[in-house]
């Protein structure tokens, strides 16, 4: 009677460490414009243009064995996006695009993540400027002990977040496929 | 007796009369678009005008390098000898300063493009590099250049117009219409 009491005591100290283990595993990791960089290129009367984001935060929490198993949450500032000239950036942020005043972030949260040929394919769903839509990302891992390199693209569709009213709404003008890219170096966080 | 394609002692020939007619034809499109890109509303609207302005300089810059070669190889026709010292000095002042003033507004609007960031953006094929980095407070000291060297071309154009006028009203001589596409000489 006591080894059974004992061993069911023993197997429950197990488990306990298997968890303790397993929750040790989950490494979480964040990053800013600080030490990262996220951009965009478009096209406006056919010519094309870039952009950067000087302004995001990006929380990341994943299993080390798999980077599948990654949580990811993107927050941007509407209003540090710059294309590099003056009218352009005060076009980016008016009323007919961004409209930073009323939607001053935006929001990527990941779904389901799958490992592809050359790297993973987020889900994911994209909140801008009030609107949510489901939203894939490429994304690439470079996993070392204390830092996370984070790189990838995405190809948004900028009319289905009601990005571009008035004028800004023609896709001859400013192409709808906006190709988003970034470059992020990941500090663990304790 | 049609236009002989090189200058000679009495007229200009085709290729410096094109040439000449041709950059008056752009300029004065230049200042309707300069004008036009001051009055418009709307964002569209004014990128394009502003990209076929900068398209339409770069023309400018191109064809007075052109032109100034080929003034280098092929002078100009004589003053005519009844013009005094004075109005000579004055004339070959006049001519630099066109050549000059011609390089100079597009080379200016150029720069006042790269510093506003805008580098990216030309009307057809072809690109031209971005000559400076983005600044804005270079963009407007650069706008500044670009408007006052545009003014001095008009200002320098508009003598060059008056003292033709005045070689073919008062002075009854040969100079305008030797710049004139005429098929006969005046005797």
């Amino acid at each position: 009677m006591a080894n059974k009491k004992l061993i069911s005591i023993l197997a429950l100290c197990f488990c306990a460490v298997a968890v303790a283990v397993a929750v040790a595993e989950q490494r979480c990791y964040q990053t800013d414009a600080e030490s990262g960089e996220l951009g965009f290129r478009g096209e406006a009367e056919g010519n094309r243009f870039s952009g950067q984001f000087a302004a995001f935060t990006v929380e990341l929490c994943l299993d080390e064995a798999d980077p599948a198993t990654a949580v990811i949450e993107v927050t941007v500032d509407t209003g540090s996006a710059s294309v590099g000239n003056r009218q352009g950036d005060e076009a980016l942020h008016g009323k007919e695009l961004f409209n930073i005043e009323r939607f001053p972030q935006a929001r990527w949260q990941s779904g389901k993540i799958e490992k592809i040929e050359d790297g993973y394919l987020a889900g994911g769903e994209l909140t801008l400027r009030g609107v949510s839509g489901s939203q894939p990302v490429s994304l690439s891992f470079d996993l070392d002990e204390d830092r996370l390199g984070l790189s990838g693209s995405a190809e948004i569709l900028r009319i289905d977040f009601g990005v571009g009213e008035g004028e800004f709404a023609d896709p001859d003008f400013i192409r709808n496929r906006v190709d988003l890219h970034f470059e992020l170096e990941m500090i663990r966080r304790p | 007796m049609s236009i002989p394609l090189r200058n000679n002692e009495k007229r200009y020939g085709l290729i410096s009369q094109l040439f000449h007619w041709a950059i008056v034809a752009l300029i004065l499109f230049q200042y309707a678009w300069a004008w036009r890109i001051d009055q418009v509303e709307g964002f569209r609207l004014r990128l394009e005008l502003v990209t076929q302005h900068k398209t339409v300089g770069m023309l400018v810059l191109i064809l007075a390098a052109a032109r100034l070669l080929w003034r280098l190889f092929n002078r100009p026709p004589p003053l005519p000898e009844t013009m005094r010292r004075w109005e000579r000095r004055a004339a070959q002042l006049g001519h630099w300063a066109l050549y000059g003033l011609m390089l100079a507004v597009p080379l200016s609007g150029w720069l006042y493009s790269s510093a506003a960031g805008y580098a990216d953006f030309w009307w057809g094929p072809v690109n031209f590099p971005s000559l400076i980095e983005a600044n804005q407070s270079l963009e407007d000291r650069l706008h500044r250049l670009h408007q006052a060297l545009a003014i001095a071309l008009a200002a320098v154009a508009v003598i060059h117009l008056l003292a033709a006028l005045r070689h073919h009203f008062i002075n009854k001589d040969d100079v305008l219409r030797r710049m004139l596409p005429l098929w006969r000489t005046r005797n």
